[in-house]
C-alpha cells in the first residue's frame, strides 16, 4: 500500500502542474510564480478599469510636441474574456467602451505622450500581473505603465512595443523588486496604477497616432487581505 | 633593501593573500556546454520527468489558415557544425517552419517546446542546465528581413527576452536572420538575468519559454522557410562546497522529508 502512494501522489501532483501550465500562454508572465516568497497565495483576476467613462482619463503631451485627444468609443475586442469570479457571482458591470487617444504630431522629433486617470486606480492585494488591451498600428512605440505603491514610491514598467495590428492583450509582471508591503502594516500594501506612457519611436512621430485601451486588468494575491486577525486594533485614529 | 619597506612588501602580501583565497571558491567556474536539442527526431531529448519534449509553431492572428507548418528536414545538418561527411549522417535533421501571413507587419511565429503529442500537447518550458552563460543555436536564412529572438524566464518569474547575434556579423544587426544559408546566432546571458539566489540551495535554473521568429513590415510573408539546429549553452555547473552541503541536495531532502 505504502508503495503505490508516492507514485500515486507523484501523478497527481503531475496533472495539476500541467494544468497550471495549460492556462498560460508560452512565455506569459505566470502569476503563481511572480515573486514568490511566502508559502501561500490566493491569486484572483479582478477589473481594475473598464475605460468605460472617458471623463475619468486625460491625455497630456508636451505642447511643442503635438496634440493629444482622448474620447471613448463603443467596441470591445472579442477575444476578451470574462472574468472568471465576475461570472461566478453574477457580477454584470457595463462595458461598452474603450478609450481612444488620437496623437497628432507638429514634426518628427524625440517625442512622448502620456493617458492619465484623474485618481490613481489602486488594486487590492499583492499584484503579480497586470494586463490591458491595447489597438496596436503597427509601430516601434513602446508603452509603459506608470505604478505608485502606498508609500509614495513611483515606478515604470515597460510593457513592451506597440508593433502589432489590432487589438491584443498585453501582459506583464510587477517586478519583485518593487516592494509592495510594508512589515509594520498589514493594512498597507499593493500599487496603484497612475497612467500609462507612449516613449514614441523617432521615425514614426509624424501625422496623427491613434490608440485604444481597453479592461485594465489584474492578477492579485489577496490572501493577506483574507487572513488578518480579527482581533486585531486599528491604527486609524 | 631597508626593513621599512620589506615591512611594506609584507603588509601587501598579508592583504592580498587571504582575499585571493576567500574569493578563490567563489570563482571557480565549471562551464561545459550541452546540446540541449539537436532537432535529429520528434521527442529526441526528455524533460526530467521523462516525458519527451515535443515543438510545435504558432503563428499570430494574420497567419494564412493551415500555417505556420513545421517538419524536420531528414539528412540536414550545417557543415560548418558537423562537416561535409558527417558519421551519422542518416540522423541528423533539421527543424523546419514553413510560414504565410496575409498581412504584412510585424508578424510573429512562436517555436515553443511543449508536452504530449497531437491534440494532447501543452506548452511546458524547457528547464536548461547549470547557469547559462550563452544560449545558441543554427538557422538557415534567406535573405528575408526577418528576425529572432529568445524568451526565457527566471525563477522570479521574470522574462527575458533577447535577440539573436549573428555570429560574425557583430551587434550591428541583433536578431536579424537577412544572410543567406546556415548561421550561428548566440546571445550572452548578461549577469543580471538572476539564476540563483543568495538561501541554499542557491541554484535557481532558467527556462526556454520559446524561439519567436518577426517578420518586417516591409518584406514579403507570402511564403518562406526557415531551418534551425542544434540548441546549445554554454553553462556553469559549479556549485561551491559548503559543511553541510548534502543537506540541500533533492536526494538527503526525500530522505528526511519524504517526497514532496
Amino acid at each position: 500500500m505504502k508503495k503505490l502512494i508516492l507514485p500515486l501522489f507523484l501523478m497527481i501532483l503531475f496533472s495539476a502542474e500541467l494544468f497550471s501550465q495549460a492556462t498560460v500562454p508560452a512565455g506569459e508572465p505566470d502569476p503563481a510564480r511572480t515573486g514568490v516568497t511566502t508559502a501561500q497565495q490566493k491569486l484572483k483576476e479582478v477589473s481594475v478599469n473598464k475605460f468605460e467613462d472617458a471623463g475619468f482619463w486625460y491625455g497630456m503631451m508636451p505642447a511643442d510636441e503635438g496634440i493629444i485627444a482622448v474620447r471613448r468609443f463603443e467596441g470591445s475586442p472579442l477575444d476578451k474574456e470574462p472574468i472568471e469570479d465576475e461570472a461566478v457571482f453574477g457580477i454584470v458591470e457595463e462595458d461598452k467602451f474603450v478609450l481612444g487617444t488620437k496623437v497628432s504630431f507638429y514634426r518628427r522629433g524625440v517625442a512622448s505622450f502620456g493617458i492619465r486617470p484623474v485618481r490613481p486606480i489602486p488594486i487590492e492585494g499583492i499584484t503579480k500581473t497586470i494586463s490591458v488591451w491595447i489597438a496596436g498600428r503597427n509601430t516601434n512605440h513602446v508603452l509603459e505603465l506608470m505604478i505608485e505603491d502606498h508609500f509614495g514610491n513611483e515606478a515604470y514598467i515597460n510593457m513592451g512595443k506597440l508593433n502589432f495590428s489590432g487589438w491584443k492583450k498585453i501582459t506583464v509582471s510587477v517586478p519583485p523588486n518593487i516592494i509592495q508591503r510594508d512589515y509594520h502594516y498589514n493594512n498597507k500594501m499593493g500599487i496603484m496604477v497612475t497612467g500609462f506612457n507612449v516613449q514614441c519611436e523617432i521615425d514614426e512621430t509624424y501625422g496623427n497616432y491613434y490608440i485604444y485601451f481597453d479592461d485594465l486588468r489584474a492578477v492579485t494575491d489577496v490572501f493577506a487581505e483574507e487572513n488578518r486577525d480579527l482581533d486585531d486594533m486599528n491604527d486609524s485614529w | 633593501m631597508k626593513r621599512g619597506s620589506l615591512f611594506i612588501i609584507g603588509l601587501i602580501l598579508l592583504v592580498i593573500l587571504p582575499v585571493g583565497s576567500a574569493f578563490g571558491d567563489e570563482r571557480t567556474l565549471k562551464l561545459e556546454s550541452r546540446v540541449i536539442e539537436s532537432f535529429d527526431a520528434p521527442g529526441d531529448i526528455t524533460f526530467e520527468d521523462g516525458n519527451p519534449v515535443y515543438w510545435q509553431v504558432r503563428g499570430d492572428k494574420f497567419s494564412m489558415e493551415g500555417y505556420p507548418k513545421m517538419a524536420y528536414a531528414p539528412e540536414t545538418w550545417p557543415i560548418d557544425l558537423f562537416g561535409k561527411n558527417p558519421e551519422n549522417r542518416a540522423e541528423l535533421q533539421a527543424f523546419g517552419v514553413n510560414g504565410r501571413f496575409v498581412r504584412q507587419g510585424y508578424n510573429t511565429i512562436e517555436i515553443i517546446p511543449g508536452d504530449g503529442e497531437g491534440d494532447n500537447w501543452t506548452e511546458r518550458e524547457l528547464p536548461l542546465p547549470g547557469r547559462v552563460r550563452m544560449f545558441d543555436f543554427w538557422i538557415w536564412g534567406s535573405n528575408y528581413n526577418y528576425s529572432i529572438e529568445a524568451h526565457f524566464r527566471d525563477y522570479m518569474g521574470m522574462t527575458h527576452r533577447f535577440e539573436m547575434i549573428p555570429a560574425g556579423a557583430g551587434r550591428q544587426s541583433p536578431g536579424s536572420i537577412n544572410f543567406e544559408g546556415w548561421r550561428n546566432m548566440y546571445i550572452d546571458i548578461p549577469g543580471y538575468v538572476r539564476q540563483a539566489q543568495v538561501h541554499k540551495p542557491n541554484y535557481k535554473g532558467l527556462v526556454l519559454t520559446k524561439l519567436v521568429l518577426r517578420t518586417h513590415p516591409e518584406e514579403a510573408v507570402d511564403n518562406f522557410y526557415i531551418y534551425i539546429d542544434n540548441l546549445k549553452v554554454l553553462t556553469d555547473f559549479h556549485e561551491s562546497f559548503y559543511d553541510g552541503f548534502e543537506l540541500s541536495t533533492p536526494e538527503k531532502m526525500t530522505e528526511i522529508w519524504g517526497a514532496e
